[in-house]
C-alpha cells in the first residue's frame, strides 16, 4: 500500500469512518513498520491536542464539577443526620455485623420514623377542580382521596410544609402521606430530626427533613426529583439512597435502579410542570434576543419519557431508537453558517445522535440535518456537545434549493440510535452565533 | 493564573469556600484538555478524564504543597486518571477490526508517555506560537479539520482536490508543526 493511501486510511479512521477492510490494511501496515507506527501515533496525538486547542466553544467544566462536589457533601451530611436520629439502630449495628441484623435495624428504623411522625394536621389551602374540599378544610387521617385529571389540592402539613398533589391521584394522610399513585410536589419546612416527614408509595418511601422535591407514583414505579436539600429514598426491599439537590431516583420492580444528578434547568422544569406551563426561556437561550415561546411541546415530558425508557422493554433489545421532537410556535432560530448548536445530554450508550432543524412551512425533507456521535456518554454524565452547522448548511443548500440560507427554523427533531442503550436524557438545547 | 493567586484560591477552598474551585477549574481546564487530548486515543473520553482529574484534585487539595508548581501537580493527577481510564477500558469486549486498530494506538500510546511527561508538557505550551508560524493556507486546513470537524471528503470536495491530496497535505503540516514544537523546546 502506498504511503498516501496509508494516510488516507488513517484520516478515515480518525474521523470514525473507516471500512472494515481498510482498517485491516492500515492495521497490518502499522504493525510491520515501526516508523509508520510512530508517525501515525504522533499524527493522532497532535490531532487530538489541536482539536482541544482549537475547540470553537470552550467547555464549561466548572459547573458540573461543583455540582458533583456539592452533592457528595450533601449526601454525606444527610446520611449522618438520618443515622444519628435513630440511636437504637446504631447500637444494633455496632453489636451485630450480620446482614440479617442490618435488615432488622432498617425495619426498626422505618417503624421508628413512621411512629414519630404522628400528630400532624393536614389543612387544605387551595383546592382546584375538586368540590369535596374547600379552603380551610381538614383532611381526615386515613381517608382515601381519589382525584381526577386536572384536579389539584394544596395543603399544609407537618410544620407548615406545603404539599401539592395533582390528579389523577389516589392518596391519604396517615402518619405521613401515602401516595398510591399521582404526583406530589412538596416544599417541606425544617422537620424535627426525630420526626421526619414520611411519604410512602407502593414501592418506595421518602424520608424528609426539610427540602423541596417532586414524587411521581405510577404503576411502573416511583420517581423522585429533588430540587432543594436531600431526601432519603428507600425502596421496597430496603435499599436506600440519599437523593440530593439536583438529583433524581426512580424504582423499577421495587428496586432503585436509577440515580444521577440533573441540571438546574431540568430542576426548574420540574417545578413548572405542576402549573402546566413551561418557560422555554429557561431551556433555550438564543443570542439574537428575539422573543420565543414554547407552546404545545412539553420538554419536561420528553425528558421524563426518556427516563421512562428504563422501565420499558425497549432497552432489552440489542438496538433501539429514540426520537424526541420539540415544536416551537414561532420561528426561534436563524440558521447560518456560523450557527453552533449545543445540547446538554446524557446516555449510557455510544450512539449516533441526529439533530434536525426544520424550516418553517417546509416538509420534512426541507431541513438542516446533522449527525453527531455522542462523546463519552457511557458513564452517565451530563455533557454538553457543541457542533457547528457550517458544513451541512453548505451541503443542504446544494441539495435542497427550498432552504432559505438564513431561514428561521420552527421545529427541532432529535433522533438517537444505539446499542444496548437504556436511556437518552436531554436537558438543554441552545444555539449561538 | 499566577502562583500567588492559585495559592489564595486553594487557601479559600480549604477554609470552606468551595465555590472558589470554579476559578481553579476555569484557569486550568484548557491546559488539561490539551494534555489529555494528546494522550487519549478515544477523544470522547477527554472531557470525562479532565472532569475526574479536577474532582480528584479537589479531594487531594490539602496534600498539595504550595511551594510546588500547581500545573505540574494537576498534570500528574491527570496522567494517573488517564492510566485508570485505560485500565477500565481494557476490561472489555470482543474487538472488531476497527477497534483492534484503536487498541493498537492505545497500547502504543501507553508505552511511550510515562517518562516524557514533563517534556511533552513544555512541547504543547508552544502550540499557539507554532501555529502562528504556519502559512495561512496550512492554518486554515488545520482549522477546518480540527476545529470545524470537516471530513476529508468534504474538504476535498469544497477545495477541488482529491482526498489523498488533503490527507497527505495534513500529514506534512502536522510534521512541520511537530518540528516547530520540538525546536521551540530545544531553543
Amino acid at each position: 500500500m502506498s504511503i498516501q493511501q496509508t494516510w488516507e486510511n488513517f484520516e478515515q479512521w480518525y474521523e470514525g469512518n473507516i471500512t472494515d477492510s481498510a482498517a485491516v490494511t492500515l492495521h497490518s501496515s502499522i504493525e510491520h513498520d515501526d516508523k509508520l507506527e510512530e508517525e501515525t501515533l504522533e499524527a493522532l496525538r497532535l490531532g487530538r491536542a489541536l482539536e482541544q486547542h482549537l475547540r470553537p466553544i470552550r467547555p464549561q467544566l466548572a459547573e458540573p464539577i461543583l455540582v458533583s462536589l456539592r452533592n457528595t457533601h450533601e449526601r454525606k451530611k444527610l446520611t449522618s443526620e438520618v443515622m444519628n436520629c435513630i440511636p437504637q439502630v446504631q447500637t444494633h449495628k455496632k453489636k451485630n455485623t450480620n446482614w440479617q441484623w442490618a435488615l432488622v435495624a432498617s425495619v426498626l428504623c422505618a417503624i421508628t420514623l413512621f411512629t414519630v411522625s404522628n400528630n400532624k394536621q393536614a389543612t387544605v389551602i387551595l383546592s382546584q377542580g375538586n368540590h369535596d374540599f374547600t379552603n380551610g378544610d381538614s383532611i381526615t387521617s386515613g381517608t382515601i382521596i381519589t382525584m381526577k385529571n386536572k384536579q389539584r389540592i394544596s395543603f399544609s402539613y407537618a410544620r407548615d410544609s406545603l404539599l401539592t398533589i395533582s390528579g389523577p391521584a389516589k392518596w391519604s394522610v396517615d402518619n405521613g402521606i401515602r401516595l398510591q399513585h399521582g404526583q406530589l410536589h412538596a416544599e417541606v419546612t425544617e422537620q424535627d430530626l426525630n420526626k421526619p416527614l414520611i411519604i410512602t408509595t407502593p414501592d418506595a418511601q421518602a424520608t424528609v427533613l426539610g427540602t423541596q422535591f417532586t414524587m411521581d407514583a405510577t404503576e411502573t414505579g416511583t420517581t423522585l426529583h429533588v430540587t432543594e436539600g436531600s431526601v432519603l429514598f428507600r425502596d421496597f426491599y430496603g435499599g436506600t439512597q440519599v437523593v440530593s439537590e439536583g438529583e433524581a431516583a426512580t424504582t423499577q420492580a421495587g428496586k432503585i435502579i436509577y440515580y444521577a444528578h440533573i441540571t438546574p434547568e431540568h430542576k426548574q422544569l420540574i417545578g413548572q410542570q405542576l402549573t402546566g406551563e413551561i418557560d422555554i426561556e429557561s431551556i433555550l437561550s438564543i443570542k439574537s434576543n428575539k422573543p420565543h415561546k414554547l407552546t404545545h411541546a412539553d420538554l419536561y415530558k420528553h425528558i421524563y419519557h426518556s427516563h421512562r425508557l428504563t422501565n420499558s422493554s425497549l432497552w432489552k433489545q440489542p438496538h433501539f431508537s429514540l426520537s424526541l421532537s420539540l415544536s416551537l410556535e414561532t420561528p426561534f432560530v436563524n440558521i447560518t453558517e456560523k450557527t453552533v448548536c449545543h445540547i446538554t445530554c446524557r446516555t449510557d450508550g455510544k450512539e449516533q445522535l441526529i439533530v434536525a432543524l426544520r424550516q418553517h412551512d417546509l416538509p420534512l425533507h426541507g431541513r438542516f440535518m446533522k449527525t453527531v456521535a455522542l462523546p463519552a456518554m457511557h458513564q452517565n454524565k451530563w455533557q454538553t456537545i457543541s457542533f457547528p452547522f457550517k458544513e451541512f448548511v453548505r451541503s443542504n443548500l446544494r441539495i435542497n434549493k427550498d432552504i432559505n440560507r438564513h431561514g428561521p427554523c420552527s421545529h427541532i427533531l432529535i433522533h438517537a440510535t444505539g446499542n444496548n442503550t437504556q436511556y437518552l436524557d436531554i436537558a438543554k438545547i441552545w444555539f449561538t452565533e | 493564573m499566577e502562583a500567588e493567586q492559585t495559592n489564595q484560591h486553594i487557601h479559600d477552598i480549604l477554609h470552606g469556600d468551595r465555590d472558589s474551585y470554579a476559578h481553579i477549574v476555569d484557569a486550568w481546564q484548557d491546559m488539561l484538555l490539551v494534555f489529555a487530548g494528546y494522550r487519549l486515543v478515544d477523544k470522547h473520553a477527554i472531557d470525562e478524564v479532565v472532569q475526574s482529574t479536577f474532582i480528584k484534585a479537589y479531594e487531594k487539595l490539602s496534600e498539595y504543597d504550595t511551594q510546588k508548581n500547581f500545573a505540574v501537580w494537576l498534570r500528574t493527577l491527570c496522567h494517573f486518571e488517564i492510566l485508570t481510564w485505560r485500565k477500565q477500558r481494557k476490561r472489555s469486549r470482543y474487538l472488531t477490526n476497527i477497534e483492534m486498530l484503536d487498541d493498537t494506538f492505545g497500547q502504543t500510546d501507553e508505552e511511550s508517555d510515562s517518562d516524557e511527561l514533563m517534556v511533552q508538557n513544555n512541547l504543547l505550551c508552544n502550540l499557539d506560537n507554532c501555529l502562528s508560524k504556519l502559512p495561512d493556507e496550512s492554518r486554515e486546513l488545520l482549522t477546518r479539520r480540527y476545529c470545524d470537524d470537516e471530513s476529508i471528503a468534504t474538504i476535498a470536495q469544497l477545495s477541488d482536490k482529491t482526498a489523498t491530496w488533503v490527507s497527505t497535505r495534513l500529514y506534512r503540516i502536522r510534521k512541520n508543526l511537530k518540528d516547530c514544537l520540538e525546536s521551540e523546546v530545544t531553543a
